[in-house]
């Protein structure tokens, strides 16, 4: 395992190395380009191990990567796909996924279709959560964007209609809706959280999305606030192990995201807060266990600053609450994070991060959030300090 | 005395000053407009528009440093340099845009546009132009 995944390490960093700008060549007459990018990190924390890795051993098992070819069939028409693997702990594994592949048909400015796998729209950065070079953290903040639920969250298979609306003196308002089924990955946290929880799921996870973003550039050149709002439907069986394997049949008809975010850049100043709801009804057949409600909410206020092109260094405070009906002081209710970064750019391509945690709470293991009991067989404990090196090529 | 302390002064004050390159719009003749808005332009640069409103197909053409490029950014796109690229990595790693190409110099840029349909970029105004037309910004 360790020889393989070195044997994928090895010839990306030498095609970055080859190309760090992309590559662009012509077939047909028509510019195809080719892009990538690679990110490893390493994990370190003083008490519970986080994300399914050994970290408070020190763990190296956080390495992800993926590689597009796109073009543009005519004017208005673009192609593309991508592919994408990671291995988080226990996470996907390595297992290399269609991360997105769509048409593209943009009409005008103000009314554009894709179709096939598209990454979904969800706040400021669900869409560029992978491509850790976009930001200033080595980690997101979990509050908002949990890396283990990346694939309920990344896409979807079904289309999008988008547009930018621009009006003069008042900005630009970008739009897109979309629809379609919900994405999966065998080996995610959402499956890891239920198997932890005593209910392994068996076979797919289905179900769908339907959602919309509007976001608003306004004249005050580098400000950007907007909200999403998405609708969901997720079924699934799995095997409750504490009535010896009793198959049950699981469905959130109806569950709701929202997030209201604002970004404001100038300079090499860049400042963003988001605010997540996450409500749904999670419903068992049979009936052995009652209707769960839960009503997730989450936030971070992040700052960074560009001190030299080769040097940023930020900060963020993220509070994950996984029931708000529920006291929030409880440690399996919340995870409060304060994060510190430095970040060097060694080359334009090429980025080293080094990040601190100071963790508070372990959140509930039904929400398949960061902690879990399989890795602390030991037990949960309220308070984790984390480090993090990461460092991450892209051309 | 007092005009050459004036004129001393004056001096230091413009050399304290950030120099800010004049900068002038190039694209292929096949582009049928003359002028270009500010607005459409910047537009154009963030990838948000790949058609001016006479119906002309563009294609952003970038400089890869240089006071040229400093201050066509500055001036049209509000943007760094840094910010404007890691713009379009966003758009190129979620498959909704390209990278444009970018070129060293000026005269890279202006042989680019000359002959790709459709290229719009910029070079310092005192680049010579062979084979591509001047766009006025309005």
């Amino acid at each position: 395992m360790r020889t393989r995944k070195w044997g994928m390490v090895l010839p990306l960093m030498w095609l970055v190395a080859a190309m760090p700008a992309g590559a662009q060549f012509e077939v047909a007459g028509r510019k195809v380009q080719v892009h990538g990018f690679f990110s490893q990190g390493f994990v370190l924390t003083d008490q519970n191990n986080f994300l399914t890795m050994k970290s408070s051993a020190g763990s190296f098992a956080f390495t992800d990567g993926g590689m597009n070819i796109s073009t543009k069939l005519t004017n208005k028409f673009r192609v593309g796909a991508q592919a994408y693997a990671r291995n988080i702990g226990e996470l996907s594994n390595g297992r290399v996924e269609l991360d997105w592949a769509y048409g593209d048909y943009r009409f005008n400015d103000w009314l554009g279709i894709r179709a096939g796998k598209v990454k979904s729209t969800m706040g400021l950065y669900n869409d560029t959560q992978d491509m850790e070079f976009l930001h200033a953290f080595a980690l997101l903040p979990q509050s908002v964007y949990p890396t283990d639920l990346r694939a309920s969250n990344i896409a979807h298979r079904g289309g999008d209609i988008y547009g930018d609306v621009h009006v003069k003196k008042a900005g630009t308002f970008s739009y897109v809706f979309y629809g379609g089924l919900r994405s999966d990955d065998p080996r995610g946290g959402y499956r890891y959280g239920l198997t932890d929880g005593g209910i392994p799921v068996v076979g797919s996870l289905d179900g769908y999305r339907i959602g919309g973003d509007v976001r608003w550039a306004t004249p005050l050149e580098g400000l950007l606030v907007g909200a999403t709002a998405v609708r969901a439907r997720t079924e699934l069986t799995a095997r409750l192990e504490a009535a010896g394997g009793l198959p049950l049949f699981i469905q959130t008809p109806g569950s709701m995201s929202l997030r209201y975010y604002g970004e404001y850049q100038t300079g090499g100043l860049k400042v963003a807060a988001e605010y997540g709801r996450d409500y749904s009804v999670i419903e068992f057949t049979p009936r052995v266990v009652a209707p769960a409600q839960i009503d997730t909410r989450g936030w971070y206020v992040s700052g960074s600053y560009k001190f030299h092109p080769r040097f940023e260094a930020g900060a963020y405070r993220g509070q994950y609450v996984y029931d708000a009906r529920v006291s929030r002081s409880l440690p399996d209710n919340h995870i409060d994070d304060t994060a510190l970064v430095a970040r060097f750019n060694v080359k334009g391509y090429w980025n080293v991060k080094v990040e601190g945690h100071f963790m508070d709470g372990y959140g509930n293991r039904a929400g398949a959030r960061s902690f879990y009991a399989r890795p602390n067989p030991q037990g949960l404990v309220p308070r984790t300090n984390m480090l993090i090196l990461r460092t991450g090529v892209n051309f | 005395m007092k005009l050459r302390i004036a004129k001393s002064i004056m001096l230091v004050v413009a050399l304290a000053l950030p120099v800010w390159a004049e900068v002038a719009v190039v694209a292929n003749p096949s582009v049928g407009a003359s002028e270009i808005s500010a607005d459409e332009l910047k537009r154009v640069f963030l990838g948000a528009k790949s058609s001016l409103s006479d119906g002309s197909a563009v294609e952003p053409v970038l400089m890869q440093s240089g006071a040229a490029h400093e201050s066509f950014l500055k001036e049209y796109v509000g943007k760094t340099d840094a910010a404007l690229r890691n713009h379009f990595k966003s758009l190129v790693f979620t498959g909704k845009g390209s990278m444009p190409k970018s070129f060293a110099s000026d005269a890279d840029v202006v042989a680019y546009v000359a002959k790709t349909k459709g290229a719009i970029g910029y070079v310092g105004n005192a680049a010579a132009a062979a084979g591509v037309k001047r766009l006025a910004v309005k």
